[in-house]
């Protein structure tokens, strides 16, 4: 027993030790490769049109990361990007719109009993020191084949990562749907219950018990991915729900926990620099802190398997998006041959999908609430007209 | 969102949305002062995140009474 606590205390003290190192280059976990020419800090006009469109994609962002725990940054930061601003600007604000918007979904979610903090926190500490393994990795790829080789790295993670899990996920939906359930159960989570490595990790909320040796690896596989597409969470919620077999609604709840985090943590180190533009943060938080709760109660109203269904759906149309900006790359690199006409039709393409996954994300969401709404309007009814015969 | 009858947190909803009114335009018309201060970057860091944070509290709140308002209240609580 007290061999067992040592072991605990020393895992404790050594991610610990990580955690605190990672945090001063954190800033860099933004998913874009930022080359020399692209750290400039000027700060962009606002109108009253651009200002709408920030309130607009903030609702939709903090919509789906209500829901589902992340999303949202794919298309924020090129987002404002699109309204001119520098790349390291737009970053930066999106980290700093970021932290925020997960506490106001994370603390909406911990009331209704959907959060496991303990487990949150585990797997917030080992996202952020994933995070330079994934900067580690991009800095080799950016340092031998430049920007485009860089470019084309991340959209190829992108694409195959998001597109494996996203099928998976919609298939295990489909499953559920199918056999008129709530949801799943994952074997893969269940064989690693049985396995005992020390030490072990109780988690009370989430009402599992698992190896310190699984959590960790996950959440930084979570980490690597928030700095190689800037969304952990594509990886964050399905690794919970698939391999410590948590449930859907608690994972995408405790992923916030994770946003939490590494947007905090984020922000001070870009904020220390200046590059956080607050107006932006500001525009896109006025949308996103009504849509982030917005989401969280939507939760309440759908069945477990819908958390998947969105996430799923989400994930393929980005896929998509993200495979369309690759002939870009590949021309940069001086493997394809494309005019510059084409190459901006395919980068507006791109983000144009992306907002587009974003808004079937919301309507699903949304849909689905006023279904139940109606649905249950329609049982009062009933019962009213009930009562009043007898 | 089904019961009806529960209590609509009107004045409320007002209230924040007037905190959060002036808060918005505190800093929209001030947006040149505030972003000169915020690019220094250093110390003003701290600035940075307790305004993020004083927005999330305030907009929230009015955000969190507005869903009231309209009806929009959680169905059931804990994972199912």
């Amino acid at each position: 027993m007290e061999r067992r606590k040592k072991i605990m205390r020393w895992s404790l003290v050594a991610l610990g030790t990580l955690f605190l190192l990672s945090i001063p280059s954190l800033g860099e976990a933004a998913g874009e490769a930022l080359g020399p020419g692209d750290v400039v800090k000027q700060f962009i006009h606002l109108d009253a049109l651009g200002a709408f469109y920030l309130i607009i994609l903030g609702f939709l962002g903090g919509l789906i990361s209500g829901f589902i725990g992340s999303g949202g940054a794919f298309v924020l930061t090129p987002g404002m990007m699109s309204l001119g601003a520098p790349a390291a600007i737009a970053v930066a604000s999106n980290m700093c719109h970021k932290f925020p918007k997960s506490m106001v979904g994370a603390y909406k979610r911990y009331k209704y009993g959907q959060l496991d903090l303990k487990l949150g926190l585990f797997m917030a500490i080992s996202a952020v020191i994933g995070v330079q393994v994934g900067i580690y990795v991009q800095k080799f790829i950016f340092a031998k084949w430049g920007a485009a080789g860089s470019n084309l790295y991340v959209s190829v993670a992108f694409v195959t990562i998001l597109t494996i899990v996203g099928l998976y996920m919609l298939f295990d939906a489909r499953k559920a749907i199918r056999a008129k359930s709530e949801d799943t159960t994952s074997r893969l989570a269940e064989r690693i219950k049985r396995l005992s490595i020390p030490p072990m990790i109780n988690f009370n909320v989430a009402n599992t018990r698992v190896s310190f040796w699984i959590i960790v690896p996950l959440g930084l596989a979570t980490g690597m991915l928030a700095a190689t597409i800037a969304v952990g969470g594509f990886i964050g919620v399905p690794g919970m729900i698939y391999v410590l077999g948590v449930p859907p609604i608690m994972a995408s709840a405790t992923e916030l926990v994770v946003a939490f985090l590494m947007g905090l943590t984020g922000t001070v180190t870009w904020a220390l620099s200046g590059f956080v533009d607050i107006r932006m943060v500001l525009l896109m938080l006025a949308g996103s802190l009504i849509g982030v709760q917005l989401g969280a109660v939507g939760t309440t109203y759908v069945k477990e398997y819908m958390i998947k269904l969105v996430m799923a759906t989400i994930m393929l149309i980005v896929s998509i998006s993200r495979g369309i900006a690759i002939p870009t790359y590949l021309h940069q690199l001086g493997i394809l041959q494309l005019d510059q006409g084409t190459i901006k039709l395919l980068n507006n393409t791109s983000f144009i999908i992306m907002c587009f996954a974003l808004a079937t994300g919301g309507v699903i969401v949304l849909g689905n609430m006023w279904k139940r709404k109606r649905e249950l309007e329609a049982q009062d009814t009933v019962v009213a007209v009930g009562l009043n015969k007898t | 969102m089904k019961k009806s009858n529960q209590i609509r947190p009107v004045r409320q909803a007002i209230l924040w949305g007037i905190i959060s009114l002036v808060a918005y335009l505190a800093l929209f018309l001030n947006q040149e002062f505030v972003t000169h201060y915020f690019a220094q970057g250093g110390v003003f860091a701290i600035a940075v995140v307790l305004t993020a944070m004083a927005f999330s509290f305030i907009h929230g709140a009015f955000a969190s009474y507005l869903l009231e308002t309209l009806g929009i209240r959680p169905l059931k609580k804990g994972v199912h």
